[in-house]
């Protein structure tokens, strides 16, 4: 009954937000890309369950095809943490509602079954378990085999939500877990043992034993159960006090800041801001990440060989902060915009102070990953580029495109059912930023002369530190044309 | 202060507020009434140039706030909580807002001393963020930071709303020091009767967008206004 309730305000939520009708158009689009996707992938995979037995060239195929499908886990796994959107319903306008806490749970939890990454197992899996599982073991155990790898999928589901509400929370928790993924991916990756044959291995066990097919199921139920509990404990302290009892503590004091009037003035709050909340801490606490991003790659020939992909990575190293920061440039101080507008502040001031720190992210990522250079010199010059292009041209187009971001953001709100904005569209949005440098690095890099390549793409970066000014006025002309409208978002708490 | 010539707006066809002129003398305190809905809020929005004006100017000082930006600086408002940055502790709040209205570090001293009364010491040195005061407090710093820098304009919606009797009282008394002190204007919407005909000398009375009323505080005011109410 209540279900209905739920669904219908979710709806409505979604709908009503200025956001979904003002961008209407890209919606669609992206529907339509991700039917096509899934047509393709359905089709892809119809087309492999009923050849593997001549692609795997055996009298009996299918442990060839578990190590596929320990990859697939695999993969799946690190594309979930990164993609998937979390399960969202503002549960606070129900809980002094006489429903019960556990159905509240439920609900969130259920919710986030339905989602495109689960639908992908449905694709992957039930057409080798009709060509292939079926004709070697029969219709039941072909249907435990199938059951059991979409427990296995959920498991990973429900794992993944876990570890991103405790990324929010608990850093230790999370820190530890990714230790032990890190662990079994690197023993991999120095043939300790194998990955892929230790899962094949576990599967056709469990085929050959099928009453040992429920174990993923329980392995299912754990996860579930685990995700449950946490849950139930936010709930229950939100329940009970209306507020988290927070430590008073003020970090982000830095008087030195006070020297350089209303830009240092304004960089002081967005500091404390970045400290304060929940939601930017949370990022503050990936941005290891972010640094650390070019060891997956540097280390490996293959890779660092590949120009264009070091591009990407360079890009990222020293740009992903600033990017991060500048893309919700406004959209963070949205809570208090119409402060800012009407206090007198001088909206160029605010402008060059949000350039500036965003220089100072910039620069510091740059030299923290500086260190790489000794994977190579030509990953330095690269790195340099990219560092060039990041500051030249990146930062005053991501801070012109952040007036476009008007959604009101909860900042501050505890951090269980919270994920506004973290999940496929933000990084979408991110993608022109890493493929516009590559289309101007790879016609010289084809034509086999990559070192112009980078030298053009540091001098763009060069040109657009001297235009600065220019860019500066226009996006202060943008802000001035948008604000109305962005004040107007801003105050429409979702 | 402030003149209005033809201001209007509408929300999906509908008329929300239609002005064709309204003159607000310097010094004067202006009390706003209104049903929800009148645009009350919307008049300030409009004034602090928060919204686009459909036709029609809003100036203060003969500046035309959609125009300039120098009257900000003669301008201090708080409509809700918007106005507030709610991470951080009151001090640093006041802090930043002088800063930025150019007080020095003696000025904003002196400014929260002088609120002390007002704050009724719930406010200053509690070890909390703005986010974790209550309602009545956070209204308090709301207000109290559109008094920084001594505006000679102040817009303040609803300040009554969620303020403790002893609190209203004084907030009372706060606005009448003000215009005695510094000849402060006061736009102040109120659903108070009481409260507005108390502390303004002229009130207007907005119904669906449009002046109903336009009096000058007297004796008859306040049974005047609860006549036209009490529908």
């Amino acid at each position: 009954m209540l279900i209905r309730y739920f669904l219908n305000h979710q709806w409505k939520k979604t709908v009503r937000s200025s956001i979904w009708q003002k961008s209407l158009a890209l919606n669609i689009m992206m529907g339509f890309f991700a039917f096509i996707l899934f047509a393709e992938a359905l089709v892809i995979s119809i087309i492999i369950a009923n050849k593997w037995h001549e692609i795997a060239k055996s009298d009996y195929p299918l442990p060839e095809f578990y190590k596929v499908v320990a990859y697939y886990f695999a993969g799946m796994f690190m594309f979930r943490f990164f993609m998937q959107t979390l399960p969202v319903l503002e549960v606070r306008p129900y809980q002094h509602l006489p429903v019960k806490k556990s159905m509240l749970i439920h609900y969130v939890l259920g919710n986030g079954v339905l989602n495109l990454f689960n639908l992908l197992a449905l694709v992957f899996f039930i057409p080798f378990t009709i060509a292939q599982v079926n004709y070697y073991h029969g219709a039941i155990i072909a249907f435990g085999w199938l059951v059991a790898m979409l427990s296995t999928e959920l498991t990973l589901n429900f794992l993944v939500i876990y570890m991103k509400k405790q990324l929010v929370s608990n850093l230790k928790v999370v820190s530890l877990m990714l230790a032990i993924i890190a662990a079994i991916g690197l023993g991999d990756y120095f043939g300790w043992y194998s990955f892929s044959k230790l899962v094949a291995g576990l599967i056709d066990g469990m085929v050959q034993h099928p009453p040992l097919l429920v174990l993923p199921v329980v392995l299912l139920v754990l996860a579930y159960m685990l995700n449950y509990r946490f849950l139930k404990a936010r709930l229950y302290m939100e329940e009970i006090s209306g507020k988290k009892a927070e430590d008073y503590s003020q970090p982000g004091q830095v008087g030195y800041l006070k020297k350089f009037g209303l830009i240092g003035e304004v960089i002081g709050v967005d500091i404390k801001l970045y400290l304060r909340n929940k939601r930017t801490k949370s990022i503050l606490y990936m941005s290891p990440l972010f640094l650390g991003y070019g060891l997956f790659f540097y280390p490996n020939p293959q890779y660092s060989h590949d120009g264009g992909f070091m591009i990407f990575v360079g890009i990222f190293i020293s740009g992903m902060m600033m990017l991060n920061y500048l893309q919700y440039a406004f959209a963070y101080e949205g809570n208090y915009f119409d402060l800012l507008i009407t206090s007198g502040i001088n909206f160029k001031e605010y402008i060059r102070a949000k350039m500036f720190f965003a220089t100072v992210i910039t620069v510091v990522c740059f030299i923290l990953t500086l260190p790489y250079g000794w994977f190579g010199l030509n990953i330095l010059f690269i790195n340099t580029a990219c560092f060039l292009f990041n500051l030249g041209i990146l930062l005053p187009v991501a801070l012109y495109f952040a007036t476009y971001n008007k959604k009101s953001l909860v900042l501050s709100r505890g951090s269980a059912f919270n994920y506004q904005g973290m999940g496929a569209s933000h990084w979408l949005i991110m993608l022109p930023a890493f493929i516009v440098p590559l289309f101007i690095y790879l016609p010289f890099s084809w034509l086999g002369n990559p070192e112009l390549g980078l030298i053009v793409l540091g001098s763009l970066g060069l040109i657009g530190l001297a235009f600065r000014k220019y860019f500066t006025q226009i996006i202060h002309n943008n802000l001035l044309e948008r604000k109305y409208i962005m004040s107007q978002g801003f105050r429409e708490k979702y | 202060m402030i003149t209005v010539n033809n201001l209007s707006k509408s929300y999906s066809g509908a008329k929300v507020l239609d002005l064709p002129q309204l003159m607000i003398p310097k010094g004067q305190s202006f009390g706003l009434v209104g049903n929800n809905g009148a645009g009350k809020t919307t008049l300030f929005r409009l004034l602090l140039d928060l919204i686009r004006a459909e036709s029609g100017t809003a100036m203060i000082n003969g500046m035309n706030v959609a125009v300039s930006d120098q009257w900000k600086h003669i301008t201090g408002a708080y409509l809700d909580q918007g106005f507030l940055i709610d991470f951080l502790s009151p001090e640093e709040f006041f802090e930043f807002t002088g800063n930025v209205k150019g007080m020095s570090k003696d000025d904003i001293q002196l400014f929260l001393h002088g609120m002390e009364e007002f704050f009724n010491g719930e406010v200053l040195n509690k070890k909390k963020l703005i986010r974790n005061l209550s309602m009545g407090n956070q209204q308090k710093i709301g207000v109290a930071a559109a008094l920084m820098g001594r505006p000679e304009l102040v817009l303040l919606d609803e300040p009554f709303n969620s303020l403790d009797p002893t609190t209203q009282i004084r907030l009372k008394n706060l606005v009448k020091k003000q215009m005695a002190e510094h000849q402060t204007t006061f736009l102040i919407s109120s659903h108070d009767l009481n409260h507005v005909t108390e502390v303004c000398n002229r009130i207007v009375v907005l119904h669906q967008g449009r002046i109903e009323h336009d009096i000058l505080t007297s004796a008859d005011t306040l049974s005047e206004l609860e006549a036209y109410f009490a529908v």
